[in-house]
């Protein structure tokens, strides 16, 4: 059996089937493929008279039908995206069809349908002119089958992760580690965040743990500075602890900061029945 | 597969669209610590304690309600100490990540007696109404509120 591949197309005879290099396709009626067969078929305009003569064997019908024919083809070639490929109407002529190339290729066995068109048999068919072609070879078709499958799969291991870590909950602020300026003194990471306009640098701060807190605490300590909702010009401090590796935490709160002290605070903090320095 | 693919691609949007809007946690019968220590009392009426310890369980019966199992102490800057316990009871609607309570009752199991503004204040729970956001990471949960604000911050942990 044959096919006729032209364009991005290939018209496979033995199905009349009309498919793209994606491998969508359109199974053809009879009459509008053996139009398109004689259209291929013809280097010049085909008259009405002579579509009429060829594939309604002389039957007597009206212009509609072949109008018709000639309307579902060009939807079928604009739903399988056909690139370079016009059934064009002359007037007063009938009809031609402009493409880029149009090839014959031998394709494997495939049992056809009873009502296959005589007048195409493979003789008349490898009449019809070699030329170059669009149409992608073995591997872009296979390619282009792969492509929706890896998606598909990307799209499922997205999902599983997304079930998982449940990334769009919405977090709040202060456990979020890329809001601290951090640094770790031996053991102990230190997370800290001044919402003041200065009230103390995180290197002063350092300078105050590093002689107050054992570096082998083993803790995770966000310390965060701010304004006191209750005194206008005093500082206040939020000290969240949290067990390293472990799920136990402890607030500490103090409502009004002195710089100098922060090291003792945290120390102060330290003292609970939670969290505690190893 | 372009069926395959449309129906994966819905299926996560409305995943992402479920978690981001729509998902909450079944609270009930789970229990949480929240530890918290305060210091540094700035207003007169707490200016006389150096420190307050306090234990918090919170435990969801169900998720339209919630008992607060308090117990702690309070230190007073002469020295002396003040053991407290009490029982908080509140009723709850969960939204998505929004839990919004209202306190109903208080009940003392050990009153500080020396200290009758820490007892009005808590007892003036009652019928407060709060509205926070919550956040689950494991067995962590936290408080927080929509605008940021540095007193709803809060971390507890699953019992």
């Amino acid at each position: 059996m044959k096919a006729v591949q032209f364009s991005n197309l290939i018209l496979e005879c033995a199905t009349r089937t009309l498919r793209n290099q994606n491998g969508n396709k359109v199974v053809l009626r009879p009459l509008p493929y053996e139009v398109l067969l004689v259209l291929l078929q013809s280097e010049e305009p085909v008259t009405r008279d002579e579509l009429f003569q060829r594939c309604w064997e002389g039957t007597v019908v009206t212009d509609q039908a072949l109008t018709n024919v000639i309307s579902s083809l060009r939807r079928n070639l604009l739903s399988l995206k056909a690139k370079c490929v016009e059934i064009k109407t002359i007037s007063k002529v009938g009809y031609f069809i402009e493409v880029d190339g149009i090839e014959i290729e031998r394709l494997p066995d495939v049992e056809a349908p009873e009502d296959v068109p005589r007048m195409f048999v493979d003789s008349e068919l490898s009449a019809l002119p070699p030329t170059h072609l669009d149409v992608p070879d073995s591997r872009t078709a296979n390619l282009a089958k792969l492509i929706p499958a890896l998606l598909s799969t990307t799209l499922i291991i997205t999902l599983l992760l997304i079930s998982y870590f449940k990334p769009f909950s919405e977090k709040p602020a202060f456990i979020k580690k890329g809001r601290y300026e951090q640094f770790a003194l031996g053991d102990t990471h230190y997370f800290f965040k001044d919402m003041t306009s200065g009230f103390v640098s995180s290197d002063e701060v350092q300078e105050q743990l590093s002689r107050t807190i054992p570096p082998t605490c083993g803790v995770d300590i966000y310390i965060r500075l701010f304004p006191s909702s209750y005194e206008p010009d005093k500082v206040a401090l939020s000290v969240w602890l949290q067990q390293e590796g472990g799920k136990r935490n402890h607030n500490f709160r103090q409502f009004a900061v002195e710089k100098e002290q922060i090291a003792t605070y945290i120390s102060e903090a330290l003292v609970n029945r939670e969290v505690t320095c190893d | 597969m372009r069926l395959v693919l449309s129906f994966t691609t819905l299926l996560l949007v409305a995943v992402i669209v479920y978690q981001w809007k729509y998902e909450e946690y079944d609270f009930s019968g789970t229990r949480w610590h929240c530890s918290e220590t305060q210091m540094g009392f700035t207003s007169k009426a707490y200016g006389n304690y150096d420190k307050i310890e306090e234990l918090t369980t919170i435990y969801f019966p169900t998720n339209g309600s919630a008992l607060y199992y308090q117990s702690g102490t309070l230190t007073h800057k002469n020295g002396d100490i003040e053991p407290f316990e009490l029982v908080v009871t509140s009723k709850n609607k969960i939204v998505a990540n929004r839990i919004e309570q209202t306190f109903t009752s208080v009940d003392w199991s050990e009153k500080p007696l020396n200290s009758p503004l820490f007892i009005r204040d808590k007892n003036s729970a009652v019928g407060y109404e709060s509205e926070l956001n919550y956040y689950i990471d494991g067995k962590k949960l936290y408080f927080f509120s929509k605008s940021g604000s540095e007193e709803d911050n809060y971390a507890c942990h699953k019992v």
